[in-house]
Parts: structure tokens; C-alpha cells; sequence
């Protein structure tokens, strides 16, 4: 993005020389065109609707705020914390923070895309057969809470017609083994692990996703289970135990059989060229405690510069680099080949939106070339499209029971802003040297230490740390790291 | 999104027009003005606020302040006026629940723009980012609007609800203050005063 206003126009009455004022307003302006705020259609909808939102909130809404509605499932509750396949049990509406919010924007958004929806349901993680923006089904397992993607789709033929098209995820790949969800009509979820010698699937009934459940038991495939988000420590232990760990947030594998993510990437295999040296000299060398020898240039050439550097938590920083504009994002293998990073591209011949994926070597890119995408270096795709035109429909207010949802949401929010602490990084997977250098980064000691079994796990691997990803830690505590036998 | 919920900063309400007339409805003509002009909100913010989620709160909060005014408003015009001064209050509480919600977070730690963000910037232009960035607030502000915003001293006063004398002596003592810690051509620091 470009300032907003025409350089040349400075206001002529500052008494300072007009060279500073210069250096100041083109520093001002590289800054801020270094956002990444999208104007992306899909994105700015979102926005609206929430601005939408926010203003219905503050006026007052009509009718009192009614409480949030708890649905209650069939089936009694179970003492035995052990996780199992599905267990019906009782649902609390408010299953986490974000999928109230979720559904909320949902609930807006649906009036954007096709303005006639009714209100939507209270909220719970169920899935909706028809999601009002991508992902919203999968919003209590916040890794898989994104748009479909194309290794998503690979999915939706094998699950069949069992499932609801546009919930199916690709939930991991390990190695050549792919394992896909999806959910169905009336809220359960079924699953398809196919791979060298593995073809299996099944399904559990609506309710089964308010708890852990088992996608492959290990016998035919590395074992994997879909976790919910706000999952209890008592149903998530007997995973640790068993060496299975975070792999992306509602996703957890077989520790053993996840595959280090620079090994994934040809062009982060291979030795340093000299212009990988040459993009450490674009700085980026300590930049978000990147590896150091990570950095690798992808690819350089009319589309700009694409780097990308290694995290040692698993994750990657990736920059795309074109003159006078530049996006970066540091996020999963998944995100990146998924996702991507998007940047827009305006001159006087065009308004296009640019994106880049770094994608692993084992992912099927085959039916790429058709959606338009075109790989420019090994690990890397790019697309250049213009920004399509964005026309704004009408929106809805805001129901009694989402005003409310709403500004339990805010209060949270506000609570998690002024709690004294810090939330924790992710160090599942890292040695206990590496969590206890990332963990430092972060300002959190580390307070214990326990060396337990935990199942085919690698020796010395942190497979569970507590407080664990993204929670506070309270100021003067430190982090408990468990560590694989 | 950053986790601070941003509400209108009470003590600065943006002003809206004494004799409020009826408009149109806001949809249509709202919801055009939000595409055009979210990305530029976002960019005044961030200069403001320096990290991103924030300056993303801070922007979606001054549209809903636009909106929930939007028939006080009486013209148009008044729109991007109300957005400026928005931008300026909300990023003035952001800080203020930033310095009280994390003042325990060690100086260096604190939500500043990443370093990948900065890198890209180039030395000669960190520098001086570096620099505006560490003015205090209400002449970062001054230099934000004036020489990024380019809005003049009158513009730059509604926006900040101070006078425009107090516009032009914020600016002095910024310059003033830029030049002695970046040095330059031609006018000294005290030629200024």
C-alpha cells in the first residue's frame, strides 16, 4: 500500500528544512507500507462485519441480552478421563472463546456473502452445514480453522459423500501417509488415512468432537488424534504418555513419525549457496531467533525475492521482497504451504494481489498449474492475480443472544490483556536445550524439569511443557517441562 | 488480533457537527468509505501504535465510532476528519492500557514493530523511524499526521484536539529533536526555537 497522499503535497510552513522532513516522511511511509492488513475481499468483509457489529453492540441492540444458551447432547457423562474414540457428554454453548467469536462474525458474515440467513445457532463447536465463512466448523481446532486448500480437496473424494464438502481438512501428512477429516451433515465427523499400506476410515457421532478422538490407532499408520483446543490436561495425558504430542493446534501425532520440518524442503537440505549468503545480508540473521544457516534466497527474478528462514520451533519465516513492497509471515509448514504470503501489488497498470507458498517437497502440487498457480523455484509457487472488485451488501444487526456472546467475548479478552503474566511459546518437540533457549527468549524460566515414558518418542524430546502453547504464565512462575525418557 | 479489546477513549470523543442533520442510511456509502480507506486507517495507526494487531484494533474501533455517528455526521467530508482524530484518541488509549497492562514487561520486550519488519525497512530509514519512534507521544503524533498524513496545522490540531499554536510548537520541538539525534543538513536545532 501506498501513502495516501501525494508526496509532493507536504505542508510548506514547517520551519525545519525540508531535507529531514523528507527522510521523515519516507521512513514513515516504508513503515507503513510494511503492513500486511489485507485487502483481500474476504478479509475486509470480516472487517466490516465486525465494525458492523461493534457499533449494533454500542447502540444498545434491541431487547435484553439474553444468557448464552447451553445445548445439552444425549448421553451421560463419563468419569474415565481416558481419551476414546467419541463420548457423548455435555456440551457447554461457550466450548471456547473463540468459537463464540466465531460464530458471531459467522452470524454477520452470512448476511454479507448472501444476505438472507437467519441468526445463527448458539455456540458450539458443532459444524454448520453451511459455514458462513471458511473454516467455521473447524473453530475448536484452530489449525484446521482455515480456508480449504488444495491438499484439503485431495481429501473430499475419499471421505465421500458422508461428509460436507467444504469441511474436509487435511489434518497431517506424515511422510506418505495423509490423513483427512471431514464433518458431516448432522455434526459428526468421519476421517480416511490413506498411504503405502494404509487405507482406512471411520466415523463417530455428532458430539464426539467435544472431546479427543482417535483418527489412527498406529496399527497400519503413525498414530494421530484430532484434540480440542480447550481439551482438559486429564484427557490429553494418556497421549503424552504415549508419545503423541501437538503436531498443529487440534492436531496431535505420533511423535516419532513427524518428519523435522527443514528436512521437508529441498532447498533448505541443500548446502548454502552465495546467495543464500547474500540473503543474510538482507539482515534477517536473528531476526525471530531464526537458525542461524537457515536462511536460504528461493528464488530472485521479476516476481521480486523470495527467503525463507527456519524457526526452531518447527516454523518458517518467509519473505517475499518486491521493490517498493514487501510481505513476511512466520508461520507452520501447513500455513505456508496452505496460505502462503500475500502482498498487493498497485502501480499504474494494475492492482493485483501477489502470493507466494513455500510448500514441501512431498506435497501433491499437481493440480496447481490449474488454479492458476505456477512454481518458480523448487519449494516455491507463486500466483498474481488482480484484487477482484468487492461490492458490500447489507448487514444485519446483531441478535439479543450475539450481543451478549459478544461482550463476554470482549470482557475475556480484556481480563487476558491485564492478566500479569505472559502466554507461553510452543517448545513441544524441541530438546530441552532448545525450549529452555526459546523459553528464555520469552522472559520464562524454566522451573521444572521430569523425565518420564512417553512412549516412541525420541529421548530428551519435550513432549509437554505446563502452562502449555498460548497460556499465561503468571508473572514470577516458570514453565514445567516434561521430557521423553 | 491482538488480545486488547479497544473501546472510544471517553475523555476525547471525536467531535461530531452541533447541528446534526439526517442522512442517508449508512450502508452503501459507509461500507464504500471502510474499502477505501481501511488500509490507509490501519497505516496512521500503525505509525502510531507500532505493532499491527493493535493498529488494526485501533482502526476497526474508529470505524465503528464513524459508524455509530455516522447520521450526526451531516457531511461527508466529516468522515475522514472524525477517522484522524479517532485513530489519534484510540491510539492514545491503546498506550495507556499497554503501559498498564504490561508494566511489568522488560523495557526491550515490549509490542514494538518485529524486527523481520524493521530489517526490511533498510538502515537509513530504520534510523529514523527509530528516532520518530522515540519522541514522546504527542510529537510523534504531530509528525505523524503532518509529514505522513500531510494534513496541515489545522487539520493536525482537530485531529489531536489541541490548538493550532500548540500544532506548530509540537512540531518545532519534534524537528528540533529529530535533527539533534540524526543530524542533517542546513538548520541547526536551536535556529528553530
Amino acid at each position: 500500500m501506498s501513502s495516501p497522499h501525494d508526496p509532493t503535497d507536504r505542508p510548506a510552513d514547517d520551519p525545519t528544512d525540508e531535507a529531514l522532513q523528507r527522510r521523515v516522511a519516507d521512513a514513515l511511509g516504508a513503515r507503513a507500507a510494511l503492513t500486511t492488513t489485507t485487502l483481500e475481499p474476504g478479509a475486509l468483509g470480516e472487517r466490516l462485519a465486525r465494525v458492523h457489529a461493534g457499533a449494533a453492540d454500542g447502540t444498545g441492540g434491541s431487547g435484553p441480552a439474553a444468557a448464552t444458551a447451553v445445548v445439552e447432547l444425549a448421553g451421560a457423562e463419563d468419569d474415565d478421563a481416558s481419551p476414546r474414540r467419541w463420548r457423548p457428554r455435555l456440551v457447554v454453548a461457550a466450548v471456547a472463546s473463540v468459537a463464540a467469536a466465531a460464530v458471531i462474525v459467522a452470524a454477520v458474515l452470512s448476511t454479507l456473502h448472501d444476505g438472507s440467513s437467519a441468526p445463527a445457532p448458539a455456540a458450539t463447536a458443532q459444524p454448520s452445514p453451511s459455514p458462513s465463512y471458511p473454516g467455521e466448523e473447524w473453530s475448536g481446532f484452530y489449525g484446521l480453522a482455515h480456508a480449504q486448500w488444495p491438499s484439503d480437496l485431495e481429501g473430499v473424494a475419499p471421505l465421500g459423500d458422508d461428509v460436507v464438502e467444504g469441511s474436509v481438512r487435511m489434518i497431517a501428512q506424515l511422510g506418505r501417509v495423509k490423513y483427512w477429516a471431514g464433518l458431516t451433515s448432522d455434526g459428526g465427523v468421519c476421517w480416511k488415512v490413506l498411504g503405502p499400506g494404509a487405507d482406512e476410515g471411520g466415523c463417530a457421532p455428532e458430539a464426539a468432537l467435544a472431546e479427543p478422538v482417535e483418527i489412527s490407532d498406529g496399527s497400519v499408520a503413525p498414530r494421530v488424534w484430532l484434540v480440542p483446543a480447550d481439551a482438559p490436561d486429564a484427557e490429553t495425558e494418556p497421549l503424552t504418555a504415549a508419545g503423541v504430542v501437538p503436531y498443529v493446534h487440534g492436531v496431535w501425532v505420533e511423535a516419532s513419525a513427524s518428519t523435522p520440518p527443514l528436512d521437508r524442503y529441498a532447498q533448505l537440505r541443500a548446502a548454502p549457496t552465495a546467495a543464500d549468503e547474500r540473503a543474510a545480508g538482507f539482515e534477517y540473521a536473528g531476526i525471530n531467533a531464526i537458525v542461524p544457516g537457515s536462511l536460504r534466497l528461493l528464488h530472485e527474478g521479476e516476481e521480486g525475492a523470495f527467503v525463507v528462514g527456519a524457526l526452531p520451533l518447527g516454523e518458517f519465516c518467509f519473505f517475499h521482497l518486491v521493490p517498493g513492497v514487501s510481505g513476511s509471515t512466520c508461520q507452520s509448514p501447513q500455513q505456508l504451504a496452505g496460505e502462503g504470503t500475500t502482498v498487493s501489488i498497485e502501480d499504474q497498470e494494475s492492482n493485483d494481489l501477489a502470493t507466494a507458498w513455500l510448500v514441501p517437497d512431498d506435497l501433491d502440487t499437481s493440480g496447481w498449474p490449474a488454479l492458476g498457480r505456477r512454481q518458480l523455484a523448487q519449494n516455491l509457487w507463486y500466483e498474481r492475480k488482480p484484487i477482484p472488485a468487492y461490492t458490500p451488501e447489507p448487514v444485519r444487526s446483531l441478535t439479543p443472544e450475539e450481543e451478549q456472546a459478544l461482550r463476554e467475548q470482549q470482557d475475556e479478552l480484556v481480563q487476558q490483556a491485564s492478566a500479569s503474566g505472559r502466554p507461553a511459546p510452543e517448545v513441544t518437540g524441541l530438546s530441552e536445550a532448545e525450549a529452555t533457549w526459546v523459553l528464555d527468549r520469552y522472559h520464562i524460566p524454566v522451573t521444572e524439569v521430569t523425565v518420564r515414558d512417553a512412549g516412541s518418542a525420541s529421548s530428551g524430546m519435550v513432549v509437554k511443557a505446563t502452562p502449555g502453547t498460548d497460556q499465561v504464565v503468571p508473572e514470577g512462575a516458570g514453565v514445567h517441562l516434561f521430557i521423553a525418557r | 488480533m491482538s488480545a486488547v479489546a479497544n473501546t472510544q477513549d471517553d475523555e476525547h470523543p471525536p467531535p461530531v457537527p452541533a447541528s446534526a442533520v439526517p442522512a442517508e442510511p449508512a450502508g452503501p456509502a459507509f461500507d464504500e468509505l471502510f474499502v477505501q480507506r481501511w488500509g490507509a486507517t490501519v497505516q496512521l495507526a500503525l505509525l502510531l501504535v507500532d505493532d499491527e494487531p493493535s493498529a488494526e484494533d485501533v482502526a476497526q474501533e474508529a470505524f465503528t465510532g464513524l459508524l455509530r455517528h455516522w447520521h450526526q455526521l451531516g457531511d461527508l467530508s466529516r468522515a475522514q476528519s472524525y477517522l484522524n482524530r479517532a485513530v489519534v484518541n484510540g491510539a492514545r488509549s491503546a498506550l495507556r492500557r499497554r503501559r498498564t497492562a504490561r508494566a511489568w514487561t522488560p523495557p526491550h520486550a515490549t509490542p514494538d514493530p518485529s524486527a523481520e519488519e524493521l530489517a526490511l525497512l533498510g538502515d537509513e530509514r530504520r534510523e529514523v523511524f527509530a528516532a520518530v519512534a522515540a519522541l514522546p507521544l504527542r510529537q510523534r503524533e504531530v509528525v505523524v499526521l503532518r509529514y505522513w498524513s500531510q494534513l496541515d496545522e489545522a487539520a493536525t490540531a482537530e485531529a489531536m484536539g489541541i490548538t493550532r499554536g500548540t500544532v506548530k510548537s509540537t512540531a518545532h520541538k519534534a524537528m528540533a529533536a529529530l535533527h539533534r539525534r540524526l543530524g542533517g543538513p542546513s538548520t541547526s536545532a536551536g535556529g528553530l526555537r
